[in-house]
């Protein structure tokens, strides 16, 4: 117990360690997960768009113009 | 010549142009731009008030340090090894203050020649090592001290 | 030959064999870089266990320079050459570069509280790298400031390229003037001023940063054409509708 504690008071200056680690996680962990969310989101909004639109009927338009 | 050429000479151009601006304006501010004045700044240049608050740089002088009794005012000297300046200072100083490590204070250089601090900032230097390698460094007098160096 | 990368399907392609190869040894690096750190490295001789915000400090502060520095490369590619992944890359680059100085700026408080005795001033190392911060906000903001978004690009890169003179000022700042900052430790004439046993974690920390930055702008680059392809979709849609 003893030893954990010395090592979260880091010789009296723990707050600032240990806040400044905390910052460092939260902002490039938030990022990481905001942009594997956003890369999720826009990849699932591609394919919502491919499933209303299929690229068959790209390729039937001319078929659809003639009639 | 392409266009791609000419954009590239314009982005090149633009730069240099920039930069010589940039240095210009710089080395122009430069005295707006320095954190702190030298004590030899101090003894040697004249437009430095005596009315407004001002930051003095440099070395806690060694044995100067007079630490506080009752009236909690820290008395010490800062020098550039050219010139020095005694500071008084009441009030709380930073964890790594030491004789011989770098000062930065900020405060009114009195009429006498002494300076009144208000705050007292320390200044540390590029060097880091775990306290036993600067113990046997010292022993071996391999330690180079900063006011040696210079 | 780069020129091919250009394809969309052939790039989403190839970040994604590059990813692992950045994302693991990023994840193994920084964990292996904390554990020395905080539990297998010294205190300082001056500073005692608040040496241990440079570990997150330093590399934070690099990568802010670094990151920038390929912004500004992207940008005068995308302008001279018209590379289309060119201003990709830079607006992919631009949040974790955001992101990095932030961190950089929060650590250098946190550290100069417990060791300056104060938690920010005005001279020119600090001063210099809040430019550099905002510059990074102002290249997001620009870019997303015209209807147009090829507009948007070409005057963020503009900016990006002026503010790339920030750079050099940043890391001769501590040379140039007086600062309450200290000089440079590593990156110096003389080889580095720093105790190996000290070096090793800023080093591990250090490239772990510099690992997590290619595999997310990899991660948001392909984002960012994922998102232009739904945008190109959704236009196609409405034109359809609109000529049914």
């Amino acid at each position: 117990m003893q030893m954990i504690s010395d090592f979260m008071a880091m010789g009296g200056y723990g707050g600032f360690i240990w806040t400044a680690y905390g910052a460092v996680a939260f902002v490039l962990g938030g990022l990481l997960i905001i942009s594997l969310r956003e890369n999720r989101a826009t990849a699932a909004e591609v394919a919502a768009l491919e499933a209303n639109s299929p690229r068959r009927r790209n390729k039937t338009d001319k078929e659809d113009d003639a009639t | 010549m392409t266009r791609k050429q000419r954009r590239m000479n314009f982005i090149v151009l633009g730069l240099l142009t920039l930069g010589v601006a940039a240095a210009l304006v710089l080395t122009a501010l430069e005295d707006k731009i320095v954190f702190f004045y030298s004590p030899t700044d101090i003894a040697t240049k004249k437009q430095i008030p005596t009315n407004q608050q001002v930051r003095v740089g440099g070395l806690v002088k060694e044995g100067t340090w007079k630490k506080p009794n009752n009236n909690l005012t820290h008395r010490f000297t800062v020098t550039d090894l050219r010139h020095d300046i005694s500071i008084s200072y009441k009030g709380i100083i930073p964890d790594i203050f030491r004789e011989g490590q770098g000062v930065v204070v900020l405060g009114k250089l009195q009429p006498d020649g002494n300076f009144q601090a208000d705050e007292v900032l320390a200044k540390h230097d590029e060097k880091y090592m775990p306290p036993e390698v600067a113990e046997a460094l010292k022993k071996s007098g391999k330690w180079k001290h900063a006011e040696e160096k210079k | 030959m780069i020129q091919q990368y250009a394809n969309p399907a052939r790039f989403n392609r190839l970040a994604t064999t590059l990813m692992p190869w950045f994302a693991w040894p990023a994840g193994i690096l920084i964990v292996a870089g904390l554990y020395f750190a905080l539990f297998n490295s010294p205190p300082d001789y001056q500073q005692g266990d608040t040496v241990r915000i440079m570990y997150v400090h330093v590399p934070a502060a690099w990568m802010a320079l670094f990151v920038y520095t390929s912004m500004a490369i992207s940008s005068a590619v995308g302008l001279i050459w018209k590379h289309p992944l060119a201003h990709l890359s830079a607006q992919a680059a631009a949040p974790i570069g955001a992101c990095f100085t932030f961190v950089c700026l929060l650590t250098g408080s946190l550290w100069g509280k417990p060791m300056w005795g104060t938690w920010w001033v005005w001279d020119a190392r600090l001063t210099s790298v809040l430019i550099l911060f905002f510059l990074y906000l102002g290249f997001m903001a620009l870019q997303n400031a015209f209807d147009d978004p090829r507009r948007g690009e070409r005057s963020a890169a503009i900016l990006a390229i002026i503010g790339f003179i920030n750079v050099p000022i940043i890391k001769f700042s501590v040379d140039w003037w007086n600062t309450l900052h200290q000089p440079a430790s590593v990156v110096k004439m003389s080889g580095p001023a720093i105790h190996s046993s000290m070096l090793i974690p800023l080093f591990m920390m250090g490239v772990g940063f510099t690992l997590y930055f290619g595999a997310l702008l990899l991660l948001r680059m392909k984002t960012l054409m994922l998102a232009r392809r739904a945008r190109g979709m959704s236009m196609a849609q409405l034109h359809q509708q609109a000529a049914e």
